[in-house]
């Protein structure tokens, strides 16, 4: 029971951190068609600044908002620098290539910074030794947190689309970009607002996950790579998905590696992936594309 | 026209003259086509480490023996490429050191991938290589210990075999622990030395580890295989993986609530073990070359050798901030072993025929820092499980050392 219970909370805890860089995937895919494929980076990012300016003497709430405010700075870059002029010049998927390129020369930007070399990120709160009893199961605190922060952002960004002004105009935007152009509304801040939030939720990610274990200019990747797999299972574009497939992601991988092998849960992942896929292209919530003709 | 013919000719030995004339009178130093030793290895990266002591290990080495005339009169070179321990770049770096570069040697690469990636290639073309960091056995012997080594190639590295009999050796004879878990990273590095580790214990011991377990470099959750280890009671978790990997596995087990200590192979000896840790380092047991372990043990040897290196580097990360230099200087030791017994080879062998070198390097016996090396045609690699021991991080005066176990 100690042996599933520890499995199950590692991977909902993981699942949920993938739930966030797959919210990060859908933002930008729901309002202008765009997934960042530079994402990884952005995870990086507000870690390595994070803890630049940790070391710099200043306290950890500042340093992982100063981090957060770096990559969701990035989204704004990214929007204008790498996706705006192709959507403009209308390059079909030019922007897959484009969002990569920016990933690589953030990356490339980081290592020439601070170097290849892997770091310690301070433990949030809890360190790897504190845990909580539960149904008298020792839970690591820190898997406990991430699981508990990515949850109240979900729910956060789900209340602040639905209830505010600002979150109705942006899916106004996403419904239908002429239409709400019409009705007074700024699309052109509506998508830059879509990828800053974009990077926000990356950064918060990667600052999550830091503390667990060590992080340099590569970190990122396969975060990037897992939370994309629970972004199209869940169903691009759906938020709901994202939870979803975040935690179907997190829980698959974590029970197969303890019950079946630690070598086999990747493979595991990915034909899950290709069989969802096949069954159900626009992943478990997402909804049946309408083309109009 | 004599008169001017007589001119030129003049003021041209006067120029030699003032040109060679300091060379000539001094007569010692190298001069000519420099000799070039090539290396590959992780100088960036994660594991970058490994490979920035080597280049530094292989210039303390150059440098030792061009202040006394280099080698056949010539100067040596070192010239330096980076593959941030991938195979792959290993492989077209060590291409380039043969065809572009032309080099009579080559040292490293550091890691038992990029060796393996490269050793096709300088075996093909007859280029002496000497393996200083990898610890697969199919490096040198392809085809196991019952058959030739292949030519090109010597090490002076720790084995994997050697390293799994310390390793369990101490696990079981020394400590008594019986149900020993295992976990490797999924390289060869990592696999063989698994393999090895497992094999020792049923021929020697008739018995089996409770649970074995891998992971991919720089995965970041490691909570499946650890949580496994845990069901199985495991008293001890044995690892053969690097640095930066075993922090992660550190931390995991304290979140997982293991109590069993840590047991690593030389990959855990590391500076960004403790870096990344700090505090958290302390309990966990390595295997290492016993060379700098006990300060009143040190051979005259391995003090000028730490002194040379204090003297050119400093108190870096490899020899630590004390006046004595840390264990894990000997790692660099071997490093410099490896350069300077073929640096030597090619002495013996009066000449930079890659088959003159080989033939010198099979007939080795050089006293070296880590211990007395020796080659001959069957045996290509030098470290035996003699050599090694098995240290602790401890935490002493507030800070983190390495201690021989109680």
């Amino acid at each position: 029971m100690n042996f599933f219970l520890e499995l199950v909370t590692a991977g909902i805890s993981l699942g949920a951190v993938y739930a966030l860089v797959a919210q990060g995937y859908n933002i930008t895919f729901w309002a202008v068609r765009v997934v960042n494929f530079g994402h990884g980076s952005f995870l990086m990012i507000a870690v390595m600044v994070a803890l630049a300016v940790v070391n710099a003497g200043f306290p950890l709430w500042a340093a992982i908002l100063a981090g957060l405010a770096v990559s969701a700075a990035m989204g704004y870059v990214l929007e204008l620098v790498a996706v705006r002029p192709l959507m403009r010049a209308r390059m079909g998927m030019g922007w897959v290539v484009s969002t990569l390129g920016a990933g690589i020369v953030l990356q490339a930007i980081a290592t020439d910074i601070w170097g290849t070399n892997t770091r310690a990120f301070p433990a949030i709160i809890f360190e790897s030794t504190d845990y909580v009893r539960l149904l008298g199961v020792q839970l690591s605190a820190q898997l406990l947190l991430a699981f508990a922060a990515a949850l109240l952002v979900m729910v956060l960004f789900e209340v602040g689309i639905r209830a505010t002004l600002l979150g109705k105009a942006m899916r106004a935007t996403a419904a239908d970009p002429d239409c709400a152009r019409t009705m007074g509304i700024n699309i052109r801040r509506m998508i830059s607002l879509a990828f800053v939030l974009s990077g926000l939720l990356a950064g918060l990610a990667g600052i999550l996950i830091a503390p667990l274990t060590g992080i340099d200019p590569a970190f990122g990747l396969e975060l990037m790579i897992k939370g994309f797999v629970a972004a199209v299972v869940g169903g691009l574009g759906s938020s709901g998905g994202a939870m979803v497939g975040g935690i179907f992601v997190g829980l698959l991988e974590l029970l197969v590696g303890g019950y079946v092998s630690s070598a086999a849960r990747n493979g595991v992942v990915f034909s899950i992936l290709i069989l969802v896929l096949a069954v159900r292209p626009q992943g478990l919530l997402g909804k049946q594309p309408e083309i109009k003709v | 026209m004599k008169w001017n013919a007589l001119r030129t000719m003049a003021g041209l030995i006067v120029l030699f003259a003032v040109w060679n004339g300091p060379v000539l009178a001094q007569g010692k130093a190298p001069a000519g086509e420099p000799i070039k030793i090539g290396t590959t290895g992780s100088m960036t990266g994660p594991y970058s480490e490994y490979g920035t002591g080597m280049r530094k290990a292989a210039d303390l080495a150059i440098e030792f023996w061009n202040a006394r005339g280099g080698v056949l009169g010539r100067p040596l070179q070192l010239v330096v490429l980076d593959d941030q321990l991938k195979a792959d770049v290993a492989a077209l770096n060590v291409r380039r050191l043969i065809e572009e570069e032309k080099v009579a040697l080559i040292l490293g690469p550091s890691g038992s991938g990029p060796m393996l990636a490269t050793v096709p290639l300088t075996e093909a073309k007859g280029i002496p290589q000497m393996n200083v960091m990898a610890q697969t056995l199919a490096i040198q012997y392809p085809k196991g210990y019952d058959n030739p080594p292949r030519r090109n190639v010597f090490s002076v590295a720790i084995p994997n075999d050697a390293e799994a009999q310390n390793l369990i050796n101490f696990a079981w004879k020394t400590k008594g622990w019986r149900r020993l878990g295992l976990i490797h990273e999924s390289t060869g590095y990592g696999k063989t030395g698994a393999d090895l580790v497992v094999e020792y214990m049923e021929k020697e011991l008739k018995a089996k580890p409770v649970g074995r377990e891998q992971y991919d470099q720089k995965d970041t959750d490691f909570t499946a295989q650890l949580a496994r280890l845990k069901k199985a009671d495991a008293q001890v978790i044995i690892s053969i993986g690097l640095g930066s990997d075993n922090a992660t596995i550190r931390k995991e087990m304290n979140r997982l609530g293991i109590t069993a200590p840590l047991l690593g192979s030389a990959g855990v000896i590391a500076a960004q073990y403790t870096n990344l840790l700090g505090d958290l380092a302390a309990g966990t047991y390595g295997s290492l070359l016993s060379t700098f372990v006990d300060p009143a043990k040190f051979t005259p040897a391995a003090r000028e050798f730490a002194a040379g290196w204090l003297k050119k580097f400093g108190n870096d990360e490899y020899y630590g901030p004390d006046k004595e230099p840390k264990i894990y200087l000997a790692i660099q030791a071997a490093y410099f072993d490896g350069a300077n017994i073929m640096i030597d080879a090619v002495r013996r062998a009066g000449s930079t025929d890659p088959k003159a070198i080989i033939g010198a390097l099979e007939t080795t016996d050089y006293q070296g820092i880590t211990k007395r090396h020796r080659f001959s045609a069957q045996k290509h690699q030098s470290i035996t499980a003699d050599d090694l021991d098995v240290l602790q991080y401890v935490k002493e005066g507030g800070r983190l050392v390495l201690r021989a176990p109680k």
